[in-house]
């Protein structure tokens, strides 16, 4: 199969929009466990 | 249950490896097993596999807005908090999943239609369903009022209402788009059908963890919250004694 570059683009965009997402959520877990570490002191 | 998670995150990886790879081969050789791909499309040859990732994503964003939906509709008649984190997740993961639907949409017309973008009326539709469920999420980030939940269930019902315009707009107005594979008048190759609903199903499961994940978040998130409420709640009456009474 040769590789088309719209099928590709495709493919790759979207995972990198669930990446990117998934990102942020990793973000705003550390930002909070901070803040909760923040609280307990 | 905090083994159920990376359980089900394994599981999901594997399918969502399976799904790939069967969507974008003919056939799948693992080892010595040999698994039926999706077949290569007469017309438009391989750019026609992007609908196993377009499909499926427009479906689970479907579902998602509509279980916000019901979420909504429940915290408007119980005014219950699990409810509104619960709607709430998944406007965002279906919001997500829509920008998916949209991105992929015009990078499959290009070579088809050979335009990115044409306002017919089921692209329009599914952009200002995008639009709706945005200013849902700006709605919940940056208004402060207690009354934001409130206000965003009313809103979340408009989107809703928005869902079934976009599945059937195909079937009301001449469009460029195809006729839907499930309950229109599309037809499809079973072994595209089989392809399709596992990645639906790994779309699917992939979501339900990203919720999942986002709901904890968002539950501690609150929690927090409260603590910084209650602490400057208790640090108040120590401000207030130090600031002396006015004379009669």
């Amino acid at each position: 199969m040769k590789t088309n570059p719209y099928l590709f683009a495709a493919y790759a965009v979207t995972w990198i929009i669930h990446i990117v997402y998934l990102g942020t959520i990793v973000q705003r877990y550390a930002r909070l466990k901070r803040e909760i570490g923040e609280l307990k002191k | 249950m905090k083994k159920a998670f990376p359980i089900l995150g394994i599981l999901t990886g594997l399918l969502l490896i399976y799904a790939l790879s069967i969507a974008l081969k003919p056939v799948v050789q693992i080892g010595s097993l040999t698994l039926d791909g999706a077949p290569t499309e007469q017309t438009m040859g391989d750019v026609q596999r992007i609908f196993y990732y377009h499909v499926p994503s427009a479906w689970t964003a479907f579902i998602l807005f509509f279980i916000n939906f019901g979420a909504s509709i429940y915290y408007l008649i119980k005014r219950c908090a699990v409810a509104d984190i619960v709607a709430l997740v998944c406007a965002e993961v279906g919001v997500v999943f829509c920008t998916i639907v949209l991105v992929t949409g015009p990078i499959w017309a290009r070579p088809v239609w050979g335009i990115w973008w044409t306002w017919d009326m089921r692209l329009t539709s599914t952009l200002i369903l995008w639009l709706i469920y945005v200013s849902y999420l700006f709605l919940r980030r940056f208004s402060s009022s207690g009354q934001t939940p409130l206000l965003a269930a009313a809103l979340s019902v408009f989107g809703a209402l928005c869902v079934p315009f976009v599945y059937f707009s195909i079937w009301f107005f001449r469009t460029q788009h195809p006729q839907p594979v499930m309950g229109g008048g599309g037809s499809i190759d079973p072994r595209m059908m089989h392809v399709l609903l596992i990645n639906w199903l790994a779309f699917s499961c992939f979501a339900f963890l990203v919720c999942w994940s986002r709901f904890r978040l968002e539950k501690l998130q609150r929690q927090v919250d409260e603590a910084h409420a209650f602490r400057s709640l208790a640090d108040e009456p120590n401000q207030t004694s130090m600031t002396p009474r006015t004379a009669r």
